[in-house]
Order: C-alpha cells, then sequence, then structure tokens
C-alpha cells in the first residue's frame, strides 16, 4: 500500500532564500488575519458595549488589511514565476493566494458591523435580547477565526476539521437570530429599520462562519493535497487524518 | 552493499497503470560495475504509448537504467545485470534476441545531438539499410519520420545536405526521427533537450507530446519542469533505487513518499 507524506514538512531548502521567502509569505498572512482578528473584535465590542469611540481605526485597518492583501498576491505571483514550486510548497503558494480573498472579505464584514453597530447606538432601549444573541453568534464567529488561523499556522487537520464543523453551530444560531428578530418586527413594526440592521449583523457573521470554513478547506488541501471543497468530507469526517 | 538511509521500497500509486497498456517491464532489474551496484531490484512498467519521466539527482542511475533497457551497458567492461526486461514476454537481456533487434524495438536519444558524418537523408536511412531496405523502400520511411519529428518542410529540398549543417535543434530532432525510422515500441530519452536552447527544448517538448501517441517513451531528465510539462507518469529514481511511481499531476503537486518530495521541492534529502 502507498505510504503517505503523511503531513506537509517545512524543513529547510537546499536555497535558503526560497524558504525565507515562503516564510516570509506566511507569517505576513497570519499577521494580516490578527489585523482582520481585531477588526472583528472591535465591531462586536462596538456592537456590545456601544461605545463608537473603539471605531476609530477601522478604516485605517481596513487600509492595511488591503494593502497586506495586495503585497501577499504579489509575492506569490512572484514565487510562481520565479520558483515554479512543487508539492508542498506550491500548495502552500496556491492555498495562501486562495485563503487571502477570504480573510479580506472577513475584514469587510467585520467593517460592515462596527458601521451597523454604530447605527444602532442610541437607537433603541430594549434591544438587549438581539444584542446579546449577536454578541453570541459574533463569539463564535471570532472562534472560527482564530481556528482557522491557528490551522494554518500549525498545519493542524484535526483543527481545520473541528472548525469547519462548527460552522453548522453558526448556521443554526443564525436561524434562531432570525426567528427572534422576524418576531421583533411583527410584534413592534417601528423598529423594523434597527431589526433590519441587525439582520444584517448577523448575515454578515453567518458569511465570517463561512469564510472560516473556506480558510480550513484549503487547509486541508495544503495539509492533505486534497481538494475537499463540495465533497461533505470534512464535515462527515470523524476523526482527522484517518 | 551500502544501506541507505531512507526507505528503499518503491511506492507505485493505486491504480496507476489500471488502464493502460505496459509496453515494457524490468522485474528486479539491478546492475553492477565491477563491485559498485549501481541499480537495485528496479520493478518499473513503462506504459504503451505514454510519456513517462525518470526523474532524479545526478547520479542516481536515470542513465545506467535507460542503458540497461536497450543493452547499452553490457558493453561497458566490469558490468554485471541482474534481473529481466521484458518486451512482450521476452527477456531482452537474456532470450535469444539478437541485440540489433532489441535497439530496433527500443531505441534511444542521446543527450548530445550525434548525427553521423552523412547526409540528413542517409542519417535517417541508416538504421533502414542495416535492416535489409533497398534504396526504393526508404523514400517513404525516411520522409514519414522527418514528418513525424518536424523537420520535412525544414529539409524538404535539401535531404541531400550534410546533417552537421543542421542547427543542435533540429539535429536532435535528426536524432529522433533516426529512432523513429525503426518503428521502435519503446524510445528512450537521455536528457534530449540538455544541449537545447529554451526555445528548441519546447519545440522538442512539443514533439515529445505528439510522439508520446505514437509509442513508449522513457524521458530520464533532470529538469524537473520538463517532466512535468511532458509526462503523463514520473518515477522517481534516488541512489540506483525506485523511490516513487505515480502520475506525473499528483507527484508534482501530492507525492506519496517524503523522499520525493524532498526532491521535487529542492529539500535536502
Amino acid at each position: 500500500m502507498p505510504t503517505s507524506t503523511e503531513h506537509v514538512h517545512l524543513s529547510a531548502h537546499i536555497s535558503r532564500q526560497f524558504s525565507q521567502e515562503l516564510e516570509d509569505v506566511r507569517r505576513k498572512v497570519l499577521a494580516m488575519g490578527g489585523l482582520v482578528e481585531e477588526q472583528l473584535a472591535v465591531a462586536l465590542r462596538v456592537l456590545t458595549d456601544g461605545d463608537a469611540r473603539l471605531g476609530v481605526e477601522v478604516t485605517a485597518r481596513e487600509d492595511r488589511i488591503n494593502a497586506a492583501e495586495i503585497e501577499i498576491d504579489s509575492q506569490c505571483t512572484q514565487i510562481l514565476a520565479r520558483r515554479q514550486p512543487a508539492a508542498s510548497d506550491l500548495r502552500l503558494v496556491l492555498t495562501v493566494m486562495k485563503m487571502l480573498g477570504d480573510i479580506e472579505r472577513i475584514g469587510d464584514e467585520a467593517k460592515r458591523i462596527e458601521r451597523i453597530a454604530e447605527g444602532l447606538i442610541g437607537e433603541d432601549s430594549h434591544g438587549e435580547e438581539p444584542t446579546a444573541a449577536l454578541a453570541a453568534l459574533g463569539s463564535h464567529a471570532r472562534d472560527m477565526l482564530r481556528g482557522a488561523l491557528d490551522a494554518f499556522a500549525r498545519l493542524d487537520e484535526r483543527l481545520a476539521l473541528d472548525v469547519i464543523r462548527r460552522d453548522r453551530r453558526i448556521d443554526a444560531r443564525y436561524r434562531e437570530l432570525l426567528a427572534l428578530l422576524t418576531a421583533r418586527m411583527r410584534a413592534v413594526p417601528d423598529a423594523i429599520p434597527e431589526e433590519l440592521e441587525r439582520l444584517w449583523a448577523a448575515r454578515a457573521l453567518e458569511r465570517i462562519g463561512d469564510r472560516c470554513k473556506n480558510l480550513c478547506e484549503y487547509v486541508l488541501y495544503l495539509v492533505r493535497g486534497k481538494d475537499v471543497r463540495h465533497t461533505g468530507l470534512a464535515r462527515n469526517e470523524d476523526t482527522a487524518g484517518e | 552493499m551500502a544501506t541507505p538511509d531512507f526507505d528503499s521500497t518503491t511506492t507505485i500509486a493505486a491504480q496507476l497503470f489500471d488502464d493502460v497498456a505496459i509496453a515494457l517491464r524490468t522485474r528486479s532489474l539491478s546492475l553492477w560495475f565491477e563491485q559498485r551496484q549501481i541499480l537495485h531490484a528496479i520493478d518499473l512498467a513503462v506504459p504503451a504509448e505514454r510519456i513517462l519521466a525518470v526523474i532524479g539527482p545526478s547520479g542516481s542511475g536515470k542513465t545506467s537504467l535507460l542503458r540497461c533497457l536497450n543493452r547499452l551497458n553490457e558493453e561497458v567492461h566490469g558490468c554485471r545485470i541482474d534481473g529481466e526486461v521484458l518486451l512482450e514476454g521476452a527477456d531482452l537481456l537474456r532470450a535469444a534476441v539478437p541485440v540489433h533487434e532489441v535497439r530496433r524495438r527500443v531505441g534511444m536519444v542521446f543527450p548530445k545531438p550525434d548525427p553521423f558524418p552523412l547526409s540528413i537523408y542517409e542519417n535517417v536511412a541508416y538504421g533502414l539499410r542495416l535492416l535489409g531496405l533497398r534504396r526504393a523502400a526508404l523514400d517513404a520511411p525516411v520522409e514519414d519520420a522527418l514528418r513525424a519529428v518536424a523537420l520535412w518542410d525544414e529539409v524538404a529540398d535539401r535531404l541531400d545536405a550534410p546533417a552537421f549543417a543542421l542547427t543542435p535543434g533540429q539535429q536532435q530532432r535528426l536524432a529522433i526521427a533516426r529512432a523513429l525510422a525503426l518503428q521502435p515500441q519503446v524510445l528512450l530519452m537521455d536528457e534530449p533537450a540538455a544541449a537545447l536552447d529554451p526555445q528548441s527544448s519546447l519545440h522538442l517538448e512539443d514533439l515529445l507530446r505528439r510522439l508520446g501517441r505514437r509509442c513508449a517513451i522513457v524521458l530520464a531528465t533532470h529538469n524537473l519542469q520538463q517532466a512535468a510539462r511532458v509526462a503523463d507518469y514520473a518515477a522517481f529514481i534516488s541512489d540506483g533505487r525506485l523511490i516513487e511511481v505515480n502520475d506525473t499531476d499528483t507527484l508534482f503537486t501530492n507525492p506519496l513518499r517524503r523522499e520525493t518530495e524532498d526532491y521535487v521541492t529542492g529539500r535536502y534529502g
């Protein structure tokens, strides 16, 4: 029976420069992910604390996220053109290029949530229940994002699979929140504009969960060399790597 | 005998050759020069009408392996070969197959273009004449071989010119035409683009893709990009041992063996 390389090993290349280039890209993706994590954390705090001052850095941070996306993307293109990477190196570069788009859009969603949260400040004195539900949903999304970035940093397929499974929980909570908001709209039609805003925020958090799932599917591709998108494989597997 | 510091068994991807015919097969093929063992019990299948790349570091035994397949090694002093090279069930090493017959059925193209000091026409006709074909019967196979290597249009009006007048890229195509004229079942190519500039190499690769539907090609190369571009299958050989055989796409994106991974990614093995 064929054995498997089992997991990616990032030992030194004969060309030390090449090892550094790949490591640099990896490090920058994690740094960019860190910025997006921060963006999401701030958005959630504005939502729960109702303090708009927390959001002053959001635009500047978004600029840094966008700049990082362009820089890393360009570095990956250079590596493809100059190094013509193979096997795990090729998968790393391809994974990073795919991850960039999702990470950047998670940043966009976080910014959207922050803007919505600012708009809700002082609007409604009876929004504790949906705000708490949004905060819980947000906390799940944050955990998923952290898990996805950790799974990439450690090339940890167990963690990646775990995060993918957590997406179902986010979807369930999203549907619960949707029911709550719909009920509130029926009960107090005047509050529909606010509830719709909350709905957009909930939708953004649910989308973040989806994108974290994407990130983890790319990590599985990087580690295993198999594309698990649209296969149901990741969700159905009970244990990783078996 | 030196023991390798890696797993020296061969890993062949599951169901790799399920849907293809095998043109040639080695069984436990080992080669020694004097006391030194060069190849260690190689079991390699060469699929018909496909291109199999043999990759590996310099000195890993790629050329030695190819030279075993059409009995070029046996002329080397101190050479000893064990195992079998099977073509249509016959062992080319042992059976009463005459060596010229082996080389007709298993052709070879060398790293440097090696035209004979003859005309373009006579270079291609050379092997056919040895088979006893007369002049009248030569024109058609010579033209066919020159067309197969996309050289006909370039030389049709000067077939009597010396082969040395051709460019290196054309000379290499002529060498391939010379082998093809004998309608081999297997064509061995040892670094066929080694002496060519990048553009001529690409033309040659294009040609290989087409020829790969005509006979089995075994392409030994240390140019990994070339192997990735042209081969259907790839075999990784290291220290005279066959490590992994896989389809080219998988071998270059997700190899089964760590030794292969180290080699194709340029890591210290």
